[in-house]
């Protein structure tokens, strides 16, 4: 798609940061604007990255949960189980965000089983795969 | 909007107001940035007089759900002290007269406030902003809270409760308003609970939102009125402190609270002023629990975008921004304490 969505919504954002807000008179209309712009500068960000994020996620917990299925019991060794073995035939936005809730959803679960069960070296790779996860969903903004 | 809404306020103040005389609006202009009231500045002619005036409206849908009443007692509690704030002047509970609840201010003329994504706000009186939004907060924490008109409107928890009772509310806000799971959130609730701070030194007036953008100043290196105490309450001053300290609010620059000093330093100032101790541990608790809040708000403001109950622009920054942002500072400091 040419131009493509992030250059759209670049280029909206500078039309209306630079050219539109600045000639209103200051107060509601300008401030609501210039976030306006600044929402389709963030959203150029995710357009194209959304779906790579969310795939690369739900891989990373899949795996997860393969190998700890094998050594958690119960609902939740069988939950583990279960959403191990989904996977993301459809790669639109909305399909890949329910199929990582769900797995998050386990993610919360787990994490929880490893810090009842003082399982130290499982709660540390948690932490470091949600540290993971947060860094790629950072959206960079320049100052303004 | 703006005629209407003229007429309906100089109707309201030739009612509050007989002694004024005549009554006629000037100029009305609402003000942006205010998620959890509508904010307009109206200069109004009173018998001839100009009178410049805020009136904050409750919203259809709010980002966080305060009492306009315990706002209104926060500045009251605090005029005429050395912390600087406008006159409270009426509140009205009443829909007669807006639609719906709202109190009217003095304006502070000529005061500016920082956005959040400025990178250097306070250009060369950065640091006579930062020494002086330090030094009030330690003041606010300082205040004797029995004599305060906030006392008559709100609980005081015991110093040993008060971290238990803010957790809670915040956790019962994510249980209500989570759009999908927030496995971060989550693993910070359950460790915060494992690892409670020490009981409160004392229960003070909280501020609730005391940060960058949430004061005025005057251009030339001076704090001339301390704005936004919509989630004031009582609790642990410390939690004031975690809040004016979390990089969310330093202008990209983490190192610099708020853009202005340094970190040490600005404990420094805080403690001389409170006269209380920024203990280490407490304050990496209550940092821990600044973030979370604004998470909470955050998840709050995306699903009011998302389900369309306000589309105020701010609400989709918001969560499109800010929620991330508290996820990766709660993230870095979960993968830290493991260490």
């Amino acid at each position: 798609m040419k131009p493509s969505p992030e250059t759209i919504l670049n280029q909206a954002f500078a039309k209306l940061a630079m050219e539109i807000g600045p000639a209103l008179p200051p107060g509601y209309s300008q401030g609501s604007v210039t976030t306006t712009a600044v929402l389709l500068l963030m959203t150029g960000q995710e357009f194209n990255r959304a779906a790579d994020i969310r795939v690369k996620e739900n891989a990373a917990m899949r795996t997860l949960f393969a190998e700890q299925a094998k050594a958690v019991s119960g609902t939740l060794g069988e939950q583990l189980r279960a959403q191990s073995a989904t996977t993301d035939t459809d790669l639109t936005v909305a399909t890949l965000d329910k199929g990582n809730a769900a797995l998050k959803t386990t993610l919360i679960a787990l994490q929880t089983h490893a810090e009842d069960a003082k399982l130290q070296p499982l709660q540390k790779r948690i932490a470091a795969m949600l540290q993971e996860f947060a860094t790629a969903r950072q959206i960079f903004l320049p100052a303004l | 909007m703006t005629d209407q809404l003229k007429e309906q306020i100089a109707a309201y103040l030739r009612a509050r107001m007989p002694e004024a005389g005549d009554v006629e609006i000037v100029a009305l202009s609402r003000i942006h940035g205010g998620a959890s009231r509508e904010t307009f500045r109206v200069r109004a002619s009173l018998g001839g007089r100009e009178r410049g005036l805020i009136f904050r409206r409750d919203p259809i849908s709010t980002l966080i759900e305060t009492e306009r009443q315990i706002e209104f007692a926060a500045y009251r509690s605090f005029h005429r002290t050395d912390v600087p704030v406008p006159g409270a002047l009426f509140l009205e509970t009443e829909t007669q007269w807006l639609e719906r609840p709202f109190f009217v201010m003095e304006e502070i003329e000529g005061g500016v406030a920082a956005s959040i994504l400025a990178a250097n706000p306070y250009g060369e009186h950065a640091e006579a902003i930062g020494e002086q939004f330090f030094s009030i907060l330690g003041q606010i924490a300082a205040r004797d809270v029995a004599s305060s008109e906030l006392a008559k409107h709100l609980e005081k928890p015991a110093p040993d409760k008060a971290w238990q009772r803010e957790l809670a509310h915040w956790e019962k806000v994510i249980d209500e308003d989570e759009l999908e799971p927030q496995p971060i959130a989550r693993a910070a609730i359950r460790w915060m609970r494992r690892n409670p701070p020490p009981p409160a030194q004392r229960i003070s007036i909280v501020h609730g939102d005391y940060r960058t953008g949430n004061f005025l100043h005057d251009g030339n290196g001076r704090i001339i009125a301390i704005l936004d105490w919509e989630m004031a309450h009582l609790g642990d001053p410390l939690e004031d402190l975690g809040w004016a300290l979390d990089p969310l609010w330093s202008h990209h620059n983490p190192a610099k609270p708020a853009g202005t000093i340094d970190r040490a330093a600005a404990i420094s100032i805080w403690e001389k002023t409170s006269g209380l101790k920024a203990d280490a541990t407490a304050l990496r608790w209550w940092s821990m629990f600044a973030s979370l809040k604004g998470l909470a708000i955050w998840i709050s403001s995306a699903k009011e975008f998302q389900n369309a109950t306000n589309t105020d622009p701010v609400m989709a920054f918001s969560g499109l921004y800010c929620l991330p942002y508290h996820n990766k500072v709660l993230a870095d400091r979960l993968v830290e304490m493991q260490s």
